[in-house]
């Protein structure tokens, strides 16, 4: 009984080659048939042949993944790449679970039928994990997470990532078999019994006074204080609504996010702003309850990287010991951006504590998705932005 | 008795009144207190609350702050990693000599850490515009830009910043000129764009083109300086490559050049040896059949010149004393050409032994001694002592000691000088065979070893010779790996010098 795992990447320019290449170097070392392979890329790529390349090469088209602004290496952070993690085992088994044109009003839809497309496979057994990768443009992600929990269990695992496409916010990438997707969510039920753990965190700090939500639905935030909630960013920036148009909002709002303070957590959940209505009301990546109190965050390099160190520990304390065998690492972009040419620092930094030797692989993500600790969310989970979210696989 | 008197009543109602001012100046007094105090709470909170506005105001400096630093270092971020990959581009194109290897050595990820999402670098040739480097256009709208920019670049702005000034045409720059901004822009499919030539020093190559899809990723100034950097830097490694090719075909060239005029030097040389060969072989052939009547006719006439044939008259004996002679000089002639043949044809003879030079020197002197002395010469030998041995054949060698000897004694006037010297050299022995003779005429110096060559003087013209002495002397030397040459000085004297291999060596 066993389960191998492989990684691989490339970066040439033909996305064919650049497909082949990354799937073979996946499955050198598995010596049997892929079971699934993970696979990330750049949108530089013609997409449809980089899963021509995959399939052919691990020669099935069990794949899942998305596309991402830059992709995470063990040996850099790379803007045009594609890689692929293969996994073949005879105790794990891998179920597929799709939702496609996901209509703006009926998200919570969308995430019932995901994980009941997922879980129609299911004959019974362990299940462990449930591994998701939605389009980041969609605004109410955590809708999609609710209704996934409604039908897998509100405390069941589940951990993944929101597609990306370059801060250009037009159109981003969902892999599903032999298919790319668009406006869509795709996931994986991992049974069979295996062993994980998953460390988030962001380290952005809160700044200024608090404030009340007093006007919200869902990823609309209509009016904070009474006033039109856009106040709170002119007053901050010394800009005028104009001036904040989309997509220069969602620009800085990665810099500066809302936090909504979580008791129980003794942290912040944070929500990157997308842009402004005409009367004000500003959309969020990710739902903000009425009546929350949010501040502005800010993020400084040191506290991001000291993030990523307490991610990566939190990840490998939940495996009690047991050896890593892989990591999946999903990264928001506002980190990229904030870190700068110092980005692949953080991936170090994540290195350094679960194993030099440990094989890694990425991207750089619109969101996250992980369950938050404390006792009183019951492991549910929660749509993240700005965090580093690890996944970390043990024997 | 009353004890309710009016004056107790009156005591006690003063009392109570009394009592009733206390409580009520007591509870004045609390009042007051609590008053002032609630007025020190508000107070501290209207502080504490000016106190948290001054800190959220404090929270938006910060951000402002925050956000002008955040801004600068993403500037510098970008200049830095602007720079850092222009040099590894630069790395990159430098690895190889071939032109069209060159862009095929930037690989897209890296050309995309510019900061750019789409590149196109177009070469333009025959008013066609060729892709050499697409990253970021799908094949239909490569097919889309290359059909239509070809007209975009007829426009008179845009040719004057490109081709004239040599310039980069931008989305800034033609901010101004917003017909042609919209053009370039939608035939491009980019929000901003740079468009930069790429030249050599001589010609105009292409240009690249190089933008964003969004507008909200503008272009600065910056940025057309570096795409200027990188399509100097293209232009730069193209004419490299041009010249390297240029001279590595022309060394191709040469090599070809000499490859054929050696082949056509071997072919005349191998015709110039079969010629030769043909020459040798007739002279060896005509020779034998010269020799046997040569020798019937020398035999008859020393009959005939015996008497025993009867008497002979002193007329007749002095005509056949001169056919006896001249038989003799033909047989020597003959003799020589003979060698001369076997020489060149390889089929001398040679008996190789370490010889001492200075004996056959000497033996040699001794049979021209006669000579010598009725022309009263004065010979000097000059030999050091422990001469190392030469590896001869010794009659040969004595045949060119004689010769050399011979032509001395006969172009040097009575009471001259000849002069033999030996010396060692590291792989030879040099003899150098010296007279106070006529010397040679410059102009014939070079010829004096070829065959039936003779210098035109008043001693040729009285003493006869073959004209062949010097051409076996020539040839002997040379078939013992040695050299011979001459030197002479017209009216001083000649000196002719041979090497000869050192026995040891062999």
């Amino acid at each position: 009984m066993s389960t191998s795992i492989g990684i691989g990447w490339s970066k040439d320019r033909d996305s064919l080659t650049a497909a082949k290449f990354a799937a073979g170097a996946s499955i050198r070392s598995l010596g049997q048939k892929t079971d699934l392979a993970i696979v990330f890329s750049s949108l530089g790529f013609d997409l449809n042949k980089v899963l021509e390349g995959i399939s052919e090469t691990i020669e099935s088209d069990n794949i899942i993944g998305c596309s991402g602004t830059s992709i995470i290496t063990d040996q850099g952070v790379e803007k045009k790449a594609v890689t692929v993690m293969a996994i073949a085992s005879d105790e794990l088994q891998f179920k597929f679970g799709v939702a496609e044109s996901i209509h703006p009003d009926k998200v919570k839809e969308a995430g019932r039928a995901l994980a009941r497309s997922a879980l129609r496979e299911f004959s019974g057994g362990k299940r462990d994990l449930f591994m998701t990768f939605c389009d980041g443009l969609i605004s109410d992600t955590s809708n999609l997470i609710q209704g996934a929990q409604e039908i897998l269990g509100k405390s069941f695992p589940l951990v993944g990532a929101a597609s990306s496409d370059d801060l250009k916010f037009t159109k981003t990438a969902q892999f599903f078999k032999d298919r790319v997707l668009n406006n869509s969510a795709v996931g994986i039920l991992w049974t069979g019994g295996i062993n994980f753990g998953i460390g988030i965190r962001h380290g952005w700090k809160p700044l200024g006074r608090p404030r009340q939500v007093t006007a919200a639905h869902r990823n609309i935030i209509k009016t904070i204080e009474n006033k039109p909630a856009v106040n709170v960013y002119e007053d901050y920036f010394g800009k005028k609504i104009k001036e904040l148009r989309y997509p220069m909002l969602a620009r800085m709002g990665i810099l500066y996010p809302l936090g909504i303070y979580l008791a129980a957590e003794h942290d912040y959940i944070l929500r990157n702003v997308l842009g402004v209505f005409e009367d004000g009301s500003l959309i969020f990546q990710g739902d903000i309850p009425q009546g929350s109190e949010i501040r502005i965050m800010i993020g400084t390099k040191e506290s991001a990287l000291e993030a990523a160190k307490e991610a990566a520990q939190e990840a490998k304390a939940a495996l009690r010991g047991r050896r890593i065998k892989t990591a999946i690492i999903f990264d928001s972009i506002s980190r990229n951006k904030l870190l700068g040419r110092a980005a692949f620092s953080e991936i170090e930094t994540v290195k350094e504590i679960l194993g030099e030797d440990t094989p890694i692989m990425g991207f750089y993500t619109y969101g996250e998705l992980a369950p938050l600790k404390a006792l009183d969310y019951r492991g549910e989970s929660y749509f993240h932005n700005e965090t580093i979210n690890i996944f970390a696989l043990g024997e | 008795m009353n004890i309710f008197s009016p004056s107790l009543i009156n005591s006690i109602f003063s009392f109570l009144s009394l009592l009733s001012w206390i409580v009520l100046l007591i509870i004045t007094a609390r009042f007051i207190d609590k008053k002032e105090e609630n007025k020190r709470i508000k107070a501290s909170l209207a502080k504490l609350e000016g106190a948290f506005k001054d800190l959220d105001e404090q929270a938006k400096l910060i951000v402002k702050t925050d956000l002008e630093l955040n801004k600068t270092q993403e500037e510098l971020d970008k200049k830095i990693s602007s720079l850092y990959t222009l040099h590894k581009l630069s790395r990159a194109m430098s690895t190889t000599l071939i032109e069209e290897e060159i862009l095929q050595r930037i690989e897209d990820s890296l050309i995309l850490e510019l900061g750019f999402e789409r590149y196109l670098v177009l070469f333009l040739k025959d008013s066609q515009l060729i892709s050499k480097l697409n990253v970021g256009y799908s094949d239909k709208e490569l097919q889309n830009v290359q059909s239509q920019f070809a007209n975009i670049l007829e426009d008179r702005h845009l040719k004057s910043l490109l081709f004239e000034k040599s310039l980069c045409a931008s989305s800034v720059k033609l901010e101004t000129d917003k017909q042609l901004l919209n053009r370039v822009s939608s035939c491009l499919g980019l929000a901003s764009f740079i468009i930069c030539p790429i030249k050599t020093q001589e010609e105009f190559l292409g240009i690249i083109i190089t933008g964003n899809t969004s507008s909200s990723f503008s272009i600065t100034e910056g940025d057309e300086d570096l795409v200027a950097i990188l399509a100097n830097q293209i232009g730069q490694a193209i004419e490299n490559a041009r010249l390297f090719e240029q001279t590595w075909r022309t060394q191709q060239d040469l090599e070809k050049k000499v490859k054929e005029r050696t082949k056509e030097l071997t072919q005349a040389f191998d015709e110039i040896k079969a010629i030769s060969k043909r020459k040798t072989d007739f002279v060896s052939a005509v020779s034998h059949e010269l020799r046997t009547p040569l020798t019937s006719i020398k035999g008859y006439a020393s009959i005939l010149a015996s008497g025993k044939l009867g008497e002979v008259s002193g007329q007749i004996k002095e005509r056949l004393d001169k056919i006896n002679r001249h038989s003799d000089e033909l047989t020597k002639l003959i003799n020589d050409l003979l060698d001369i043949s076997r020489i060149e044809a390889g089929k001398l003879e040679m008996k190789l032994e370490a010889q001492d030079i200075s004996s056959i020197l000497t033996e040699t002197a001794d049979l021209l001694m006669p000579q010598i002395k009725e022309k009263q010469i004065q010979l000097n030998l000059e030999m050091p002592l422990g001469l190392e041995k030469v590896l001869i054949d010794r009659s040969q060698i004595a045949r060119v000691f004689i010769n050399l000897i011979g032509n001395a004694v006969k172009f040097t006037p009575s009471g001259g000088k000849i002069q033999i010297k030996a010396q060692d050299s590291k792989e030879y022995i040099q003899i150098d065979v010296s007279d106070s003779g006529i010397g040679i005429p410059a102009q014939d110096l070079e010829h004096i070893f070829e065959e039936f060559y003779r210098v035109d003087n008043p001693i040729n013209q009285q003493v006869k010779g073959t004209g062949l002495g010097l051409t076996l002397v020539k040839h002997i030397v040379e078939v013992h790996k040695g050299k011979i040459w001459a030197t002479s000085q017209l009216n001083h004297g000649s000196s002719f010098s041979f090497t000869l291999p050192k026995a040891k060596l062999q």
